[in-house]
């Protein structure tokens, strides 16, 4: 493997390549920058010029794009609350409180470097394991795909502060968002009120609404100039001993985890965040910490992001098998250079191939120096008052929302999105669920279909194939020990103090 | 900074559409609309022929994504833009399926548009895991003998892949379950995987798989064989006589558009054609690069309309 | 996040909390009641969701039961009604703007109105404002970005 890694960096370290590469992570990390914008809108903006370059440079600079704006997205979402993609919304949910509480440099700083070392370990896993991965990926069919699913949306009842039925809910009032459009099995329309909803609702109007409006609404009218101090020498700005050893098992176990998910075409680069958040809160020995900026919660989604958007390109590039549009796009830049990417690319393009990986590995190494320094300038958007700000967000969603598929219904869903992510928390309801109950469920609902059509409606399915059986197993074990660890702690506190909560208090 | 490199931005044209005659068409620049997102075969096509269009009639040819309901949004779009030979659509196969599958369209898939030309064709190939069947005659034989246990997996309800399996069953008897997948890669997984035992789809989403020797090809649906593949038998020759079914893109605008303009178009995308180059580029795709004219695009298209209504109706799928 | 103070969980929101999710379970029923469901093998358009529906439903109410029970205090924040109604009429004359004013007179009048949010602005620092950030828009979305949006109408 080194021989051909030796290969790829030959090629990507050639002047003109090189360039391709830091301009693809650079842009990458604006677009990122910009919710709504996001990598897809920019990766085919930028399509065009790729007729003008060769396939290498090509996939260098649109993979530069994805997994730039893979850190871009952080920004936004820790300092004003804004995700734009299922990943950044999990790092709203610790990095924006830790932000809020003056630590915003320290935040960024912690998702650059989790940022950085997920990647790497991405990259690792692409460079030596692609071919046994891209076999592992093969072994998921839909029996396995729907626990997988399933375990994602069982981790829902984990990932808010409230108790698991009212996020269970939420989950399930995602799944019911996620329906509208076209059934996927029989193409019927469901819950279509007017045409602009036959393509479903926008995932963009719906995480800018639920996190970035209702937040907007919420602090508008603060009459005194909120000003968050901010910190921004050194010692601010690096962690403590402890915390620096508080995260180094979070990030290895993000970076496991979302190297693997994302290797699975389609679903795992959206589930990887979530599940690494979910796992970092139910082991941990601290669960009340979570949602006001506690660091395993913050550095393991974002490790777990990052090496998810590199294998990514694992079935991409050892299969010719697009797993999400984005990887679509970048398919279709090489067909528009006459190559069809397929599992003899790795040896009919070897230059190609290994160059692309070894992008990654000069990409996130760029990344991580553009990255630092500009924590600073981040950081000094918070200094401005929050009643001069928030105009120009409301601004940043409304255009961003609108250009994305250019639907005014998306924008006004945006914002009875925004509205009822406000109201929900009078009712002690989270949204995080709900945008993942979107993403998975109309996932869920197709797998679970197609086994059901495959396997003639047999249930046992789940259980006879090993791979599902584990999962299944993982969920209940998760479902059992969420249900009964209330009562043991309940039993706890009792002896101490009086009740405070427990499993039937949801 | 992006715009720079981007060289022809989609600035929309603010004029007016005065009426202007051929001599003058085109002034400005033209919008290309696809129905499809960026990436895809059909923007693949569209940029494909947009490039040396634009050299040719010395104005941008913008190609624009106008996504949505398998096309409808572009097509309905594009039928009621002006007829000024300013918007131009790149069509598919999807637009005839479309017209068979939709109850009701906000637009006459053939009264409200302007054919222009066909641009290329392309046949589906049924496929298999290497080794499993002898041949074409072997997998239907066994799908006759065992009714409703193999499957074929295809790349979503109501595409053009899923009518072709469907026609299939129909034509040959045979009883196929139809597994539904969203697109035609993730329905090729699904058969490298082992889930499904055939799939219909592109020489696109096929030849690498062959190449790699994954899969086989069993046969081509259309009526001949595919100059590409000489040695891939046809459906017609073997187990349905008759069968063809052959894909196409193509050109359209809204209807009304004065025949000196619509002929000026015609030239210059015949032209971009003819150069061996973009030719090849089409090639690639799978596709045999097709100039034809105005009424033959139009003929052919109606000719598929009447074939879909009669696939969706004899299947029992369900009309949106 | 200044808004928020520790109250009790009045009863009125211990009310309306469970019968709102049930509720909305309910509608979804109701739309999606004549969609066939299938059988399990071919399971048709309205399987799922008349699933997800009754499951909503049945949590609703759990929750309203237990809602009714608790005696926890939770931090609450008061109503934002001016915030609400003004961020909303902006995001709603974005709207009507964007199409048929285009980019331009969208976003100076979303910015105008959602300044209105904060009591603080005064009218002249209203237009001074808006008319900068809409300047900041245009370069970013439009020159620096190129997104294919309409500048100025149609």
């Amino acid at each position: 493997m080194a021989e051909q890694f030796l290969l790829g960096l030959s090629v990507v370290l050639q002047p003109h390549v090189l360039m391709y590469a830091f301009f693809g992570v650079l842009l990458g990390q604006v677009i990122g920058l910009l919710p709504g914008v996001g990598a897809i809108t920019a990766i085919s903006l930028l399509l065009p010029v790729t007729f003008y370059l060769d396939p290498t440079s090509s996939v260098i600079l649109l993979a530069g794009i994805y997994y730039g704006s893979q850190y871009g997205g952080a920004i936004a979402s820790i300092l004003l609350n804004l995700p734009g993609t299922p990943s950044s919304v999990v790092t709203c949910l610790e990095g924006y409180p830790l932000a809020q509480s003056g630590r915003a440099g320290f935040a960024l700083l912690v998702t650059a470097v989790s940022s950085f070392i997920g990647s790497m370990f991405g990259v690792l896993i692409v460079v030596l394991a692609a071919i046994p991965m891209a076999a592992l990926a093969l072994k998921f069919g839909a029996p396995e795909y729907t626990m997988l699913v399933a375990l994602g949306l069982v981790a829902a009842s984990l990932i808010s502060s409230g108790s698991p039925i009212r996020a269970f809910s939420m989950a399930l009032v995602g799944i019911a968002l996620g329906m509208v459009g076209s059934d996927a099995n029989t193409g019927q329309y469901r819950f279509v009120a007017t045409d602009a909803l036959a393509d479903g609702i926008s995932l963009v109007s719906l995480a800018m609404g639920l996190f970035g409006v209702s937040e907007i609404i919420r602090n508008a009218s603060n009459v005194e100039t909120r000003k968050i101090d901010v910190k921004l020498s050194y010692k601010d700005l690096l962690p403590t001993r402890a915390e620096l050893r508080s995260m180094v098992a979070p990030v290895g176990r993000g970076a496991s985890i979302g190297a693997f998910f994302g290797a699975l075409p389609g679903t795992g680069a959206a589930i990887a965040a979530f599940m690494a958040y979910a796992l970092e809160r139910r082991i941990s020995r601290t669960p009340k910490e979570f949602g006001k900026g506690h660091l395993p919660g913050l550095c393991a989604p974002e490790s777990a992001n990052n090496a998810a958007a590199q294998t990514s390109f694992i079935p991409t590039l050892t299969l010719g098998i697009p797993g999400d549009a984005v990887m679509a796009l970048i398919i279709g830049a090489l067909i528009l250079n006459g190559i069809i990417p397929g599992p003899r690319l790795i040896v009919d393009e070897p230059q190609l191939f290994w160059g692309v990986i070894a992008s990654f590995f000069v990409g996130n190494i760029i990344l991580l120096i553009i990255n630092i320094p500009l924590i600073g300038l981040w950081v000094r958007l918070l200094s401005i008052p929050y009643h001069r700000l928030y105009p120009a967000i409301v601004l940043l969603i409304c255009v961003g929302v609108y250009a994305h598929r250019s639907s005014v219904t998306d924008v006004v869903l945006t914002l009875v999105f925004g509205l009822l992510g406000y109201v929900m928390k009078w009712f002690r309801f989270e949204p995080a669920p709900v945008l993942l109950g979107f993403v998975l469920g109309p996932m869920f609902e197709e797998n679970f279909r197609r086994t059901m059509l495959l396997y003639s409606g047999d249930f046992t399915v789940f259980l006879t194939r090993p791979i599902s059986a584990t999962l299944v197993f993982c969920g209940v074990a998760l479902l059992a020990f969420t249900l009964i660890s209330p009562i043991v702690s309940r039993r706890k506190t009792l002896k101490s103090l009086k009740g405070h909560g427990g499993p039937f208090s949801v | 900074m992006l715009k720079k490199l981007m060289l022809a931005l989609p600035v929309v044209a603010m004029m007016s559409g005065a009426a202007l005659g051929a001599d003058d068409y085109p002034d400005r620049s033209i919008r290309f609309i696809i129905g499809f997102g960026a990436g895809g075969n059909a923007d693949t096509v569209a940029r494909i022929v947009a490039e040396p269009m634009t050299q040719d009639l010395g104005q941008p040819v913008v190609v624009e994504s106008k996504p949505g309901a398998g096309g409808n949004v572009a097509s309905d779009f594009v039928s009621k833009s002006d007829p000024d030979g300013y918007t131009i659509q790149l069509m598919v196969g999807g637009h005839a399926v479309s017209a068979a599958l939709y109850k009701s369209q906000p637009f006459d898939p053939l009264a409200d548009f302007t054919f222009i030309s066909t641009i290329g064709r392309f046949p589906f190939f049924v496929a298999t895991r290497a080794g499993a069947f002898e041949s074409i005659e072997d997998l239907i034989a066994k799908a006759k003998a065992a009714p409703g246990t193999l499957k074929i997996g295809h790349s979503g309800v109501g595409s053009t892949q899923h009518l072709t399996g469907e026609l299939m069953d129909l034509k040959t008897g045979a009883d196929f379950i139809h597994v539904p997948y969203k697109g035609g890669a993730a329905a090729a997984t699904a058969l490298l995987g082992g889930e499904v035992d055939v799939v219909i789809d592109t020489g696109t989403v096929m030849t690498p798989q062959e190449a790699a020797g994954s899969f086989d090809i069993l046969a081509v649906t259309s009526a001949v064989r595919w100059p590409d593949k000489p040695d891939v038998p046809t459906l017609s020759e073997t187990v349905s006589p008759d069968f063809d079914i052959v894909s196409w893109t193509g050109v359209g605008m809204p209807a009304g558009v004065p025949a000196e303009v619509a002929d000026k178009l015609r030239a210059s995308l015949h032209a971009a054609m003819a150069d061996p180059d973009v030719a090849a580029r089409i090639a690639k795709l799978g596709a045999k690069p097709s100039p034809s004219s105005g009424e033959e695009m139009r003929a052919m298209v109606e000719r598929q309309i009447g074939l879909w209504k009669t696939v969706v109706d004899a299947a029992g799928i369900q009309k949106r | 996040m200044q808004n928020t103070e520790r109250t009790d969980f009045s009863l009125w929101r211990r009310i309306v909390g469970g019968p709102a999710l049930a509720a909305f379970g309910a509608a979804m029923l109701a739309i999606s009641w004549s969609y066939p469901s299938g059988s399990v093998v071919q399971m048709g358009p309205g399987y799922m969701p008349h699933l997800v529906s009754g499951t909503l439903m049945f949590f609703g109410l759990t929750i309203l039961v237990s809602d009714l029970r608790t005696t926890d205090s939770f931090e609450t924040e008061q109503p934002q009604w001016r915030a609400l109604i003004l961020i909303s009429a902006a995001v709603i004359i974005f709207v009507a703007l964007i199409e048929p004013a285009g980019l331009v007179p969208a976003m100076f009048c979303a910015v105008a109105i959602s300044k209105l949010a904060n009591k603080q602005s005064g009218p002249l620092s209203i237009v001074i404002y808006s008319a900068a950030v809409t300047l900041a828009g245009w370069l970013l979305f439009i020159v620096a970005l190129g997104l294919p949006l309409s500048v100025f109408g149609r």
